[in-house]
């Protein structure tokens, strides 16, 4: 039995779809093809990539709502197949963008009754539920209906529904989606204090945000169309695009930036308008192509508000590899 | 936050499923009394089943030609009973349904490391509880205003708790095979169990003797613990004064018949439904969302 936390070998899930509009054949969709990934104990992992990537597929799968087609899984040294009561008493999960719970219970009587699946005594569950509810700043509302709860508190409510069986692994499905930044602040910053106030867990999480797997993760997977592209630390994934510089250049508005791939030296470049303005992303053979760019622009007689030459991101790691910007990847299915 | 991870002994198995049995109820008596109108509790458990018994009077009177007040006594017995099945059995089936699609907590119960059968059981039993209001009310009306003949001397007390217990069991196995079948149907899977409701109401005795069938559904009607069930819970709680539906039987050969047949549906419903867990596993729809 391997002592990982997490390990897949050529893990393959594939649906069984109806023909339709967007799939005339009713061609079976490969969600997942073949991930062999290895999670040690401790590690905050991040599982990044476009939505429809397969990243929620992987996450069923090791949380044993899904059997795999081909291909096994271990959660903390357990088959997820064979063993999955044995991986079910090790393991949360929390998913995001959904509205999860009863809504006719109390808060305290749905993360009540939770602990109970988990065989948690009741006087040290409904202690635990106020010390997490007070944690992420719910425990004003630990008698209300979980019907009246806006969206965020119910993702908060969610999450300690999560932390409260004490998981060796957590699985965290995009949980952030859907909610507004101060929110997702929130959870991210609960999640961090989690897994630092309890060395040994290990988190998986997935999201198809670049900066939140940039901040809280140890070791980031980018996955595209069920498979992995790369996996490594944000850091050693970052220096994979060294050779060249990076960029962010903003202008008054351009109609058309094609002209600016074809000035010398330029590998790259992304436009993004806003206010009245054009952002330039920029991918430059070096720091030299610069002036190149900037008197092109003058030839056009725009101005130019602002250029900083950026460190470069999972965001330009993610593109160097997939060919495509993030939210341009988007598979078109299913979230 | 903690720092200890604490270690909750775990009790074996059976222990496990006791528990989640019992969180089960809890949650299914939650829902089921969560009467914020008391006019609706009073449509619900009272209004009803006393509109199911002035239909049973109508069509009484229409064919009391034919049995007396021993069908009278018929009719009334299965009123009574009747809304352990349509709550037990249907109402299993809407926990799981409502679970996945109304609640969308499907998922978070079906990954904790419980019994899914053992929670699925806990929530048919309360439903099951939120009948007896309605079996209550139908009984009394069925007694004092009705004068159906059910006194001391003819109440088989332990006759009747044993069927009692045992029709409870095979309900909720009936209960465990609608749900097999609609964690896998999804689309309309809500509507399914009314249908079977019918059916089984028709064919099972529920409001006339089942000898009045042709044979091939007396055959069917034989087959299923309920017809069975009625039967010992009239003859349990009238005695002899009452149309019977096994007329060739003894009381102790049909509350045996009755045991037989739920130990061997009780079995059938708990491998029938490891099948389905699995093929839903299969699937991916433990927690599809259809239009609930
Ligand atoms: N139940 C399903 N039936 C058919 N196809 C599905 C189902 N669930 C997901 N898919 C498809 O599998 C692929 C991966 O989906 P998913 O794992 O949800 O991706 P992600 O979570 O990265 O957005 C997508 O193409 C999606 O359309
Ligand atoms: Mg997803």
């Amino acid at each position: 039995m391997s002592n990982l936390a997490i390990a897949t070998q050529d893990l393959v899930r594939t649906y069984r779809t109806r023909k339709s509009a967007g799939n005339p054949s009713g061609a079976p969709v490969v969600a997942l093809d073949g991930v062999t990934l290895d999670i040690p104990p401790g590690e905050f992992f991040g599982l990044l990539g476009p939505n429809g990537a397969g990243k929620t597929t992987f996450i069923k799968v090791l949380v044993t709502l899904l059997l795999p087609t081909s291909g096994s899984a271990r959660v903390a040294g357990f088959d997820v197949v064979g063993q999955a009561q044995q991986v079910r008493e090790r393991i949360s999960m929390v998913s995001g963008g959904e509205h999860s719970g009863y809504g006719l219970l109390t808060v305290r009587e749905q993360l009540w009754m939770f602990s109970q699946f988990y065989g948690m005594p009741t006087q040290t569950a409904l202690a635990r539920i106020d010390e997490l509810l007070r944690v992420v700043g719910l425990y004003e509302e630990r008698n209300r209906r979980v019907s009246a709860l806006s969206s965020g508190m119910r993702q908060k409510m969610n999450m300690v529904r999560g932390l409260l069986p004490d998981p060796e692994i957590l699985f965290l499905d995009e949980p952030t989606v859907g909610l507004d930044v101060e929110a997702a602040r929130d959870v991210r910053a609960y999640i961090k204090e989690w897994i630092h106030a309890t060395p040994g867990r290990t988190i998986l999480l997935t999201t198809h945000y670049m900066h939140e797997a940039e901040e809280l993760c140890d070791r980031v997977a980018i996955i595209h169309k069920g498979r992995i592209v790369a996996c490594d630390t944000p850091a050693a994934l970052r220096r994979r695009t060294a050779g060249g510089t990076y960029f962010v250049l903003t202008t008054e508005p351009l109609d058309g930036t094609a002209w600016v791939s074809q000035v010398p030296g330029v590998q790259r470049a992304d436009a993004r308008a806003s206010d009245g303005r054009t952002e330039l992303r920029l991918q430059l053979a070096d720091d030299g192509v610069i002036a190149g760019v900037v008197k092109a622009l003058a030839d056009r007689e725009r101005r130019i508000f602002s250029l900083q030459k950026i460190e470069p991101s999972l965001e330009d790691v993610f593109v160097q590899i997939v060919g495509r910007r993030l939210e341009e990847a988007d598979e078109g299915g299913r979230a | 936050m903690p720092t200890q991870r604490a270690s909750y002994p775990w009790a074996n198995t059976l222990q496990r499923g006791w528990r989640t049995l019992r969180v089960g109820y809890w949650l299914g008596w939650q829902i089921e009394s969560n009467w914020t109108d008391p006019l609706l509790f009073f449509i619900y458990s009272i209004a009803r089943p006393l509109g199911g018994v002035l239909i049973l009077v109508f069509m009484y009177h229409v064919v009391a030609r034919a049995g007396g007040t021993a069908m009278l006594g018929f009719f009334v017995v299965g009123a009574a009973c009747w809304p352990f099945v349509v709550r037990g059995m249907m109402g299993t089936a809407y926990s799981l349904i409502t679970d996945r699609e109304h609640w969308k907590t499907l998922r978070y119960v079906y990954i904790s490391p419980i019994s899914l059968r053992a929670y699925l059981v806990g929530r048919a039993l309360a439903q099951a509880t939120s009948a007896v209001a309605a079996a209550a009310v139908t009984l009394i009306f069925g007694r004092w205003v009705l004068g159906v003949p059910m006194h001391l001397a003819t109440i088989n007390a332990p006759y009747t708790a044993a069927a009692f217990a045992l029709g409870i069991a095979s309900v909720i196995a009936l209960g465990l095979l609608v749900v097999s079948a609609a964690v896998l149907i999804s689309s309309e899977a809500w509507r399914m169990p009314e249908g079977v409701g019918a059916a089984l109401y028709l064919v099972c005795g529920a409001i006339f003797p089942v000898t009045v069938l042709p044979p091939i559904l007396q055959a069917l009607s034989a087959a299923i613990p309920l017809t069975w069930w009625l039967e010992a819970m009239r003859r349990g709680l009238l005695g002899p004064a009452v149309v019977r539906s096994l007329p060739h039987l003894a009381d102790g050969q049909v509350l045996v018949g009755l045991g037989l047949l739920t130990v061997l549906w009780v079995t059938a419903a708990l491998a029938v439904f490891t099948l389905a867990e699995r093929r839903a596993r299969q699937l991916g729809i433990l927690d599809r969302e259809t239009m609930y």
